[in-house]
């Protein structure tokens, strides 16, 4: 969960160990994350834990403003998969549903205020793009469909830096406009000749309390470059689901970079 | 499907285009249709009775085509179990039909083509509203699109409105229908309009009758019971009525003393 306008330096790592996520894409269900500072003000990142299993997991995020009191970033990412890659599904699932497709397009820009030494103020303005497609046939139905949730949102955080070694961090994802749109057509075969169908296109807005969301996050430093996060997502952090609870942990190491020896004496910004 | 690539699916739901919009047409109105063949306005002669007749002998394969579309579809609507208090729509559908898709038999068919190679005729229902869902059991519309349905004489292509009642079992149709031959004997795939059949009909019980527009903006009305087994017909003016009798050659002859 790095939600803020600051990128790793050039030559930086960070590694990721986690467990359900905060709702985000890079961090989904399970985590072992690798991003690096590729310049001075990019970073690429990549979840290998979904790579592993045969699942597109990448992001990348671009500080465009650094100043003593602000910071200005776009970041975006995706998450690509078909359960033809997912090689640990069963092979009659993979043959089955072989051709489906989800895809998780998230874009942010995100500025950070670093108010106070112990305070600080962060904001996204994003899109996040859920799609799922896919086409079940037997003997006698066909049936093709397309699901999607798209969600603009505004994201204010606020971050209370303690004693040196502990970050609190309070996070509110509200959504502007969010909609689920589906396509979906489907015959049966009543009899030979005759075939009974359905032809559907949906646009849904989604209100407001299916798609706000509050994430609360303690993180603590162990030591000059372990990082652990432990907090929980209150609300609907994923739209298309109905999880209303979302525990999450996570833990991460930097290293590497020209500010490595300095951040010794930071505060861990998340 | 609109779109039979996945991929572009998940990309083109990406963009934020506009409410995907239901196939919808304009609604029949049984009442209306009932009234104008109830009050036929033209005159029965024996030159615009000859004309009609003439005209019948080209159609009237059609017209009994279109009658087992209507008893196609006024089975499945009056043998559904459908209880409208089971049904729950979880939010009120606005792109959402069903269609009853029927193969069309072909040249010398005589039962829907199972590799739908003749063509097909499609019954779509409006759109799945919670009013219409509601409704469905005893009143509603649809539409009847005819694709290059190739009958035993005739293709048949266009649409027909449809709307029908269950209480008091009437299926009303507004065609706008052309069928069409291949008139040159089989020499090439081309195919002539030889008729269009652009008329109000009205199934009420076994009966079912059909205006008839003539030159002179008047109508006849024509009027058939399925349950007569000497297939004969009637045709009502606003001064009388003729019986006919449907005939093998196409050529019904009729009773011409209005």
């Amino acid at each position: 969960m790095h939600r803020t306008a600051y990128t790793l330096q050039k030559g930086e790592t960070r590694l990721d160990a986690g467990l359900v996520g905060f709702g985000g894409v890079s961090d989904f269900l399970v985590t072992l994350g690798a991003t690096g500072g590729v310049t001075q003000r990019v970073e690429l990142g990549a979840n290998l834990a979904h790579g592993a299993v045969g699942v597109v997991n990448v992001t990348g995020k671009a500080n465009l403003l650094d100043r003593r009191r602000a910071g200005l970033a776009l970041s975006t990412g995706l998450l690509f998969g078909t359960p033809r890659t997912i090689w640990p599904l069963p092979p009659f699932v993979r043959e089955e549903l072989g051709n489906g497709r989800m895809l998780i397009w998230p874009t942010a820009v995100t500025a950070s205020f670093p108010i106070l030494p112990w305070f600080g103020v962060h904001a996204d303005l994003g899109y996040r793009h859920v799609a799922f497609t896919g086409t079940f046939t037997g003997d006698a139905f066909y049936s093709e469909g397309a699901f999607s949730t798209r969600d603009l949102y505004f994201a204010p955080s606020v971050h209370f830096y303690i004693a040196e070694r502990v970050a609190l961090v309070f996070r509110a994802h509200l959504s502007a406009y969010a909609a689920f749109y589906s396509v979906v057509e489907g015959e049966y075969e009543v009899s030979p000749g005759v075939r009974a169908g359905i032809t559907s296109s949906e646009w849904r807005r989604m209100p407001f309390s299916r798609t706000a969301s509050g994430t609360g996050l303690v993180e603590i430093r162990l030591g000059r470059t372990t990082h652990l996060q432990v907090g929980v997502a209150l609300g609907k952090p994923i739209p298309a689901l109905s999880v209303s609870v979302l525990p999450a942990m996570n833990l991460y190491w930097r290293i590497g970079g020209p500010g490595h020896r300095e951040r010794r004496k930071q505060p861990p910004v998340p | 499907m609109r779109n039979t690539c996945s991929l572009s699916l998940l990309l083109a739901s990406l963009a934020c285009s506009a409410e995907p919009q239901p196939l919808t047409w304009e609604s029949v109105d049984i009442a209306a249709v009932r009234r104008d063949l109830e009050t036929p306005t033209a005159i029965i002669d024996d030159a615009r009775l000859n004309a009609t007749l003439a005209s019948l002998g080209v159609n009237l394969y059609f017209l009994w085509q279109g009658i087992q579309v209507i008893e196609w579809f006024y089975d499945a609507a009056s043998e559904s179990d459908y209880e409208p208090q089971m049904i729950d729509v979880p939010f009120n559908l606005t792109g959402t039909q069903v269609y009853l898709k029927m193969a069309c038999p072909g040249v010398g068919g005589t039962s829907p083509d199972p590799e739908f190679g003749h063509g097909e005729v499609v019954v779509y229902s409006p759109t799945l509203t919670q009013e219409n869902v509601e409704r469905a059991a005893f009143r509603g519309q649809a539409l009847a699109v005819f694709e290059a349905c190739e009958g035993q004489y005739l293709v048949f292509e266009g649409d027909a409105r449809m709307a029908y009642e269950t209480e008091t079992q009437s299926i009303a149709l507004v065609t706008a229908m052309q069928f069409l031959r291949d008139v040159d004997g089989g020499a090439d795939d081309d195919l002539a309009v030889v008729g269009r059949f652009d008329a109000p009909m009205l199934r009420d019980g076994s009966v079912v009758s059909v205006s008839l527009a003539q030159p002179d903006d008047t109508r006849l009305t024509l009027a058939i019971d399925l349950d007569d087994p000497d297939e004969a017909f009637e045709i009502y003016g606003v001064d009388g009525v003729v019986s006919c009798r449907r005939t093998e050659d196409g050529s019904p002859p009729c009773d011409m003393a209005p």
